[in-house]
């Protein structure tokens, strides 16, 4: 039925209580990166505006990414340079496959 | 014609229309492990009571060939009948008629079933069994779907509103039993979801079956979309009338009253555990309280940090919250305070007194916790047990620590009454927490910190690790032993009246949700 989950020691306020916890509590918490621009949804690469060595703003157009019926705009999070653009136009992409890889301008 | 010819004709149409979708269709129902519609209906209520409504209601679609097309019912069986001599209205979509797809007069026979159920003020049963929208009656369809919502929340709190899907629901659907007060699943015959696998596949590449993206388990014990998960149809029948004997047929009537029984057992006097760090199972002690051990809880599978269902003190049904601390300590977090606010919103609308038993060291910490916005969530419970008139007792039995013991109906959130036990700790947090911070100097200062950390703690345990403190300022009503409880409770119920905020006059609260 619900998850087995064996009885593991939870620390509220620096007691330690003897009870069940599920599995997907206390994993550790991976901050994003947000150099890498990965594809949010699968789609088709209609189009590559930004090639690897080139300066870019925050907010220029990356790429371009046909998913749900619609052009999507793949824009810069930040202003810095473009490392390497790991996809080429016309490639089906999977969710979450690294398209551009980004570096912040110092 | 003859009047023995009109008779015979009228029958044949009868019986042509109970055939549903034909026999071929029927037999594949069987097949798939499911009842009928008119087994469904014949088998939840009590026996001959059923007086159907709109057998003879036709479509009038023409598009795409509809025009040659009759079906029955116009694929919906819907009703009036009575579940233990109790009136209720019911209705039940037909598979076996073009897959109980939803059109305008489908829709139109369960609108004017729900305006006869708001009317009569009764309560209203729909068995959702459908392919979903009537794609060849366009826009019609979805005109359906918005009447029923809109009947589904005018309702709301006015009458008992129950949901049973057996069978796939999706899409639109699913929003019709998700305005409604409690929704039944049954293993391998419930479908629930918005985009089914096969769109999920084709937009997301993910494969997921329909069973892991909205069956029954995962409906019950991952999204707490449902509320009550049965093996059988038979025994989701079941548990409706068991719910139902707790509920009143409105908002107007009082909730029915049986003969006072005493518990099955009654409570050992140790049942809270020495180590205040030990876990129990907490509906051990609401069964040694409750009328003959009987409790029937409400999404039991899902947070089950929090244990929230109905059960009757001296014949009258209550609804009690009680904090679990064999699950995650009793925590309170996102998903335990949006269950205990539903179910409190839902005592408060029809009448029936709360009963809280409160054992919980506070919040649970994490990134995914403030993330999910458990502060938002967790506002809900404040904000539900603070809005609730029904009288509201609470029974403090170990740790009633910070936030959470204010949270779980205090005093100061308008409860009628507070009882805590000889073993209730009220208190700002746990002595660990609390010791580390207030005495942080003279522990760093000492030349064996661990053994003052230690000293500081039993200090701040003696002082402030039980119910004196909080009862020496009125915040606790009656200090009691467990074994003494039920007694009162049952009294202090007696004497809690409806609440009165005064504020009639506004048109209403805005929760956070």
């Amino acid at each position: 039925m619900s998850e087995i989950n064996e009885v593991r020691k939870l620390n509220i306020d620096e007691t330690l209580y003897e009870t069940e916890i599920p599995d997907s509590y206390g994993k550790k918490w991976i901050p994003e990166d947000d150099s890498l621009i990965k594809a949010f949804i699968p789609g088709t690469i209609i189009e590559i505006k930004a090639a690897a060595g080139s300066k870019v703003s925050k907010g220029d157009i990356l790429l371009i990414l046909d998913a749900m019926k619609m052009y999507n705009e793949i824009t810069a999070p930040f202003t810095g340079t473009v490392e390497e653009v790991t996809v080429t136009a016309g490639e089906r992409v999977e969710k979450s496959q690294l398209l551009v890889r980004l570096r912040k301008q110092q | 014609m003859s009047i023995k010819k009109s008779m015979n004709d009228f029958l044949s149409k009868v019986q042509n229309l109970f055939k549903g979708g034909g026999e071929v269709a029927l037999e594949k129902q069987k097949k798939r492990g499911k009842l009928t519609a008119r087994e469904r209906v014949d088998e939840i209520l009590d026996s001959g009571s059923f007086l159907e409504t709109d057998l003879f209601v036709e479509h009038s679609s023409t598009d795409f060939g509809m025009d040659r097309k009759k079906l029955a019912g116009d694929g919906v069986v819907t009703g009036f009948g009575k579940i233990d001599e109790r009136p209720i209205a019911i209705f039940a979509q037909d598979f076996t008629v073009a897959g109980g797809s939803l059109g305008k007069a489908h829709a139109a026979k369960i609108v004017k079933i729900m305006d006869g159920a708001g009317t009569k003020k009764i309560p209203l049963i729909g068995i959702n069994d459908s392919g979903g929208a009537r794609i060849q009656e366009g826009v019609d369809s979805l005109y359906g779907y918005g009447e029923i919502f809109l009947r589904n929340t005018t309702f709301s709190g006015v009458i008992p509103q129950l949901s049973l899907i057996l069978g796939p629901c999706a899409g639109g659907a699913v929003y019709s039993p998700a305005l409604t007060d409690f929704v039944f699943v049954v293993e391998k015959i419930s479908n629930m979801f918005i985009t089914g696998p096969q769109v999920i596949k084709t937009v997301l590449g993910e494969d997921v079956s329909a069973e892991v993206l909205g069956g029954a388990q995962t409906q019950t014990a991952v999204t707490g979309n449902a509320h009550f998960y049965a093996k059988t149809e038979q025994e989701a029948f079941g548990q409706i009338k068991r719910l139902l004997s707790f509920l009143p047929a409105n908002c107007l009537e009082a909730p029915p009253v049986m003969e006072s029984k005493p518990p099955l057992h009654s409570l050992p006097e140790n049942i809270i555990p020495d180590n205040r760090r030990k876990p129990y199972d907490v509906t051990d002690i609401i069964k040694g309280l409750v009328d003959n051990s009987d409790f029937m809880q409400v999404h039991e599978m899902y947070a089950r940090n929090i244990v929230v269902g109905f059960a009757r003190m001296d014949g009258k049904p209550i609804g009690i919250i009680a904090n679990q601390p064999k699950y995650l300590a009793g925590v309170l977090d996102v998903n335990a305070s949006d269950k205990a606010a539903r179910f409190i919103r839902f005592c408060d609308a029809f009448g029936i007194p709360l009963l809280t038993f409160v054992d919980t060291p506070g919040y649970l910490p994490g990134v995914d916790q403030e993330h999910s916005g458990v502060i938002r969530h967790g506002a809900k419970l404040l904000y539900s047990y603070s809005e609730a008139t029904v009288p509201k007792i609470t029974v403090i039995m170990r740790k009633a620590y910070g936030g959470a013991y204010i949270a779980m109906c205090s005093r100061h959130l308008g409860a009628s009454s507070v009882i805590a036990w000889p073993t209730a700790e009220i208190a700002v947090m746990g002595a660990e927490g609390a010791a580390n911070i207030v005495f942080r100097k003279e522990i760093a200062a000492s030349d064996d910190p661990e053994a003052t950390r230690q000293q500081k703690i039993k200090e701040y345990e003696d002082k402030f690790a039980n119910p004196y403190v909080a009862a020496s300022k009125g915040y606790v009503d009656i200090l009691t032993e467990p074994h003494k409880s039920r007694d009162i409770i049952i009294k202090a119920f007696e004497f809690a009246g409806e609440q009165d905020h005064g504020n009639s006059f506004r048109r209403h609260g805005n929760i956070p949700l």
